[in-house]
């Protein structure tokens, strides 16, 4: 999708070759770890400047929110990295809280957290068709589907909400082991799993290859059609999953859960570095990131910031961590000219 | 693209009209008040404060771009203007709040072309930023303008509409005959190549998020004259509505191409819907499902039509 | 390269946990301190009049009960609302107020309170069925039948009066601000009125107006409208004069809340009247309320088995409104 590249995306770089050796190469450092960085340092400011942030129930209550953007953000790493992206998990993940609750109500936890992987799972399937089979561009097809689960969720629960407060079933929202919150571990997990799938399997390799370039894969035999529609699947499976940690933690879920939050879920992956054109990421940024947001809302909260302020703040925030390697580009291309002070007229773009 | 031997009628096409045809005829049958003249203006000057924002989107998009932040722009415009009609009159506020939104738009613009961030996520950004903005601008507090009659100019009778259709005709026109369309549909279908052959695709993409911070603007205000009111929270999701009606009128995401036309029926097609269900007493419940059905529906049709097209091609050759 | 980047990232990470580790070490055992007393409220949405206005009251009570103060804003998302909440408790408060954006998500707040022994008093929207110590609330479904009566007052004395009404629900999931309307729609029906619509306008003004166009649309006989907050009534308001009619002779409007723009839409003429909730009255009481529960008294409930205190709802037209907005 031509709109979710950069204005000047680079030109991929060459490889590199012997004289780079000794050179950092500053904007993959950046990539890599950027967020990780960020995030440090956003806690040890946080650390020294508000007292209530550095102890052990604030951290577990921070690592704890981070999971439920986190886990849906998992699945979306691959939607992206695949070069597509998911508007509709915002939608899935009010529809499967709601199917987790109602079925943990009358059968348990076990199949509470299967329906809404499987509800996920099916929702992802529908995404992946259209987008594959009917080739509807994945902005539109999960645009519509949106409002489309939006709507069937409000007329399945006629608008109410559903609540359950079983302990063995809110356990995996609010309970924690080794002292860290179920939810982070869950959460931790599925991006070890992630991470392992896409570095380990070939769908993993086909998803990267997918990313760089539809038609090269395509060229290259990779059977791209099956692997878009398992990648919106997988979206959809990890979304379940978060939506039933969520619904457990809030003891509920009906219709209109979190509005916003496929942006906050894509926000998430890119702030992490993967790039949204596709062909690049990682899961570690992705956790870096799900964790350096809830991060920021404490911190913004313990500070008794503003909340009309903390829109800004937030705002602000993921632009400035996203124009760093432009900002750095920028200086760079400056300093090598003026160090070279060659005419502009004839440079190559 | 060539850019001295333009191809004028790269315009691209869907199914949107017949189906705001079919829904139309469906909804007239059901409902004896829907071809009411009354009703139609309804219809149509909800359809223009989409459409305004809608229009100004068909541009970001058909240059290869996005703005998410269209919602928050309308709000923080709507916000300026009625805050500053009773001190500098009505015009001068108007001005002010269009200005508003191009400032918001060119400040977009110079993040995606200057800082590198792609469209999406920084539109995404100052969608928050604004809104925080708005609401700090206004301190969470309605301004109200009862009695100021002057500034219902922008919304009454058939001003919105044709505030739309006159929009519409001068995004229209530059577009298909001036040198800036030209270069804003190049640089939509490959930037690289619209640099090369010397577009300044980064005045270009500026001049864009401009405009389309002033139709933002000029939604907003239409909004806010309605209720009277400027507030924070004004058209909160116009962002996605916008995009939606874009799309159902047929401009793809991949850029360089646009379709005024599509986008305005696109934009009465789902004013009809909202209406018609409303007439018929429909649960709000259903309007989201019908809106996603659509949306699927018809380019789904147009996806499957492209497809048939491209074997046949395929086969003749 | 890879060695470089390997080394980095073990770097990284381990000074990272040192980092953090330190720090919570060093603050954990600095934390606990000032004896003052620390009120938290965790409020419902910060964008709207009426909370806003509940904010003002409660920390105007705190202040003057010498309280330490602390706010959160749940930003109209559960699931802000329960992180946020338990950014308050984390943070040490002695007592917690919450108007809560969805009762039925209460559950975790209410029980990490508990745990902390930390007394919960909720502010209005409802209880979500928890073990909360007290709730304040305004009668939603009286309002409406308030408003019901009141329309029929005004209705009956004209000549020729059409016996249609409409009503405008907030947000879909807005359940408890939905018994506004309930109430509203059995009452005014008992008195022998037809509901001809029912329809959403998301608590927004602008969908306020756009859909009362389409009730005018669909019913140009319509009688009165019930909105169920008053930004939607502001908006009704407004398309009804756009439509050339009166939002007090012709169309009648009654809004709920006696949000500011709705007082001076009465006194300009432009609506028939609201049903007024007293936010500011309702923020001072939970201060009362959380005073006691922290003495370890018991509270004087309008109905113990609840735990409930009502707070009375009046109807505000022309001439309250006047008095109202001079304050």
């Amino acid at each position: 999708m031509r709109i979710l590249q950069t204005h000047k995306s680079r030109i991929p770089d060459a490889p590199a070759t012997g004289s780079s050796i000794n050179q950092v190469d500053w904007d993959l450092l950046w990539e890599r770890f950027g967020t990780a960085v960020v995030t440090i340092t956003i806690w040890l400011i946080a650390g020294l400047s508000t007292p209530r942030f550095a102890n052990v129930d604030n951290f577990v209550s921070v690592l704890r929110q981070s999971a439920f953007v986190g886990v849906s953000a998992v699945g979306m790493t691959f939607a992206i990295i695949a070069g597509t992206f998911d508007l509709s998990v915002g939608s899935t993940q009010a529809l499967c809280a709601w199917g987790a609750v109602s079925v943990a109500k009358v059968a348990g936890v076990f199949p509470a957290f299967v329906t809404a992987v499987a509800l996920g799972g099916v929702i992802g399937l529908c995404n992946g068709s259209l987008v594959a089979l009917v080739r509807i561009p994945a902005f539109i097809a999960t645009l519509g589907t949106m409002f489309l689960v939006n709507g069937l969720t409000y007329i399945l629960t006629n608008g109410q909400t559903a609540r359950f407060s079983g302990k063995p079933f809110v356990w995996w929202g609010n309970a924690q082991v080794m002292s860290l919150p179920v939810p982070f571990v869950v959460f931790l997990g599925c991006a070890l799993l992630g991470a392992a799938i896409l570095h380990r399997t070939s769908f993993g390799r086909f998803i990267y290859a997918i990313g760089c370039s539809r038609e090269a894969a395509n060229v290259a035999g990779v059977p791209v059609a099956k692997t878009t529609i398992l990648v919106f699947i997988v979206v959809g499976l990890f979304t379940g999953l978060g939506a039933a940690l969520l619904g457990a933690r809030l003891y509920s879920a009906g219709p209109g859960l979190e509005p916003g939050f496929e942006l906050n879920v894509i926000a998430t992956v890119v702030l992490g570095g993967t790039r949204l054109a596709g062909g690049r990421g990682s899961m570690l940024g992705t956790v870096a990131a799900a964790i350096l947001f809830a991060t920021l809302a404490n911190v913004l909260n313990l500070s008794h910031v503003d909340a009309f302020v903390q829109r800004v703040v937030v705002g602000f925030v993921l632009l400035l961590a996203l124009s760093v390697e432009g900002v750095r580009q920028r200086l760079a291309e400056y300093w090598s000219k003026r160090a070279a002070r060659i005419p502009q007229s004839s440079q190559p773009l | 693209m060539n850019a001295r031997k333009p191809r004028r009628h790269r315009v691209a096409s869907s199914q949107v009209g017949l189906m705001l045809l079919m829904v139309a005829g469906v909804f007239a049958v059901l409902s004896p008040r829907f071809l009411t003249p009354g009703n139609l203006l309804n219809v149509c000057t909800s359809a223009s404060v989409v459409a305004i924002v809608g229009l100004g989107m068909t541009l970001a998009i058909a240059s290869g771009n996005f703005d998410l932040s269209v919602g928050s722009t309308a709000a923080f415009a709507g916000c300026v203007t009625v805050s500053l009609v009773q001190q500098i009159g009505v015009a001068l506020a108007i001005l002010a709040g269009l200005a508003t939104g191009a400032a918001v738009g060119l400040i977009n613009g110079l993040i995606v072309t200057e800082l590198g961030v792609p469209a999406f996520i920084a539109t995404l950004g100052m969608l928050t930023i604004v809104r925080g903005a708005a609401l700090i601008y206004t301190g969470g507090r309605d301004i109200y303008l009862y009695g100021q009659t002057q500034y219902k100019i922008l919304s009454s009778g058939l001003t919105p509409v044709l505030l739309a259709l006159a929009l519409a005709f001068v995004l229209w026109f530059v577009l298909q005959h001036t040198r800036f369309g030209r270069h804003i549909l190049a640089t939509g279908s490959n930037a690289m190549s619209a640099r090369r052959v010397g577009v300044r695709t980064s005045l270009v993409l500026l001049g864009v998020f401009s405009i389309v911070g002033a139709t933002a603007a000029l939604s907003g205000l239409i909004l806010s004259a309605q209720v009277l009111t400027g507030n924070g929270r004004l058209a909160t999701g116009l962002e996605l509505s916008a995009i939606a009606v874009v799309v159902l009128g047929g401009t793809p995401l991949t850029g360089g191409q646009a379709s005024i036309a599509g986008t305005l029926q696109g934009s009465v097609l789902v004013a009809v819907i909202n209406n018609g269900l409303n007439l018929l007493n429909v649960s709000i419940f259903y309007q989201n499902v019908t809106l996603g059905l659509l949306l699927l529906g018809t380019i789904a049709l147009e996806a499957l039509r492209t497809d048939r097209r491209r074997t046949k091609q395929l086969t003749t050759r | 390269m890879k060695h470089v980047l390997r080394t980095s990232k073990l770097l990284l990470s381990v000074t990272a946990l040192t980092v953090v580790t330190v720090i919570s070490l060093t603050q954990s055992s600095v934390a606990e301190g000032s004896a003052k007393k620390k009120i938290g409220f965790s409020v419902y949405d910060m964008q709207y009049g009426f909370f806003q206005e509940m904010e003002k009251g409660t920390r105007e009570a705190s202040q003057a009960a010498g309280y330490d103060y602390v706010l959160v804003d749940q930003k109209s998302s559960e699931s802000t609302m329960v992180s946020a909440t338990q950014d308050l408790i984390n943070q040490g408060i002695s007592a917690l107020i919450i108007s809560p954006f969805k009762p039925d998500a209460l559950g975790p707040i209410v029980d990490a309170a508990k745990e902390k022994k930390i007394p919960v008093v909720i502010d209005d929207i409802g209880g979500g069925g928890t073990d909360y110590d007290v709730i304040v609330i305004s009668d939603n479904e009286k309002g409406g039948v308030l408003a019901a009566d009141y329309i029929d007052s005004v209705l009956r004395s004209r000549p020729n009066n059409s016996k249609k009404v409409a009503s405008i629900t907030c947000e879909p999931s807005a359940v408890y601000a939905a018994r506004r309307n309930a109430g509203f729609e059995t009452r005014i029906k008992e008195l022998g009125y037809q509901v001809v619509t029912t329809l959403s306008g998301n608590s927004r003004q602008e969908e306020g107006y756009r859909v009362t166009k389409d009730i005018l649309s669909a019913h140009p006989d319509v009688a009165a409208i019930f909105s169920g907050n008053d930004p939607m009534a502001v908006g009704a308001a407004q398309a009804v004069a756009d439509s050339g009619k009166s939002g007090v002779k012709d169309v009648l409007i009654v809004g709920f809340n006696a949000d500011e723009i709705a007082l001076q839409a009465i006194k300009a003429g432009q609506m028939g009247a609201t049903v007024q909730q007293v936010p500011r009255e309702m923020g001072k009481m939970t201060v009362d309320l959380a005073t006691k529960l922290m003495k370890g008294e018991k509270p004087d409930y309008s109905n113990a088995a609840n735990r409930e205190v009502y707070v009375p709802v009046n109807l505000i037209t022309a001439k309250e409104a006047d008095a109202l907005l001079k304050k």
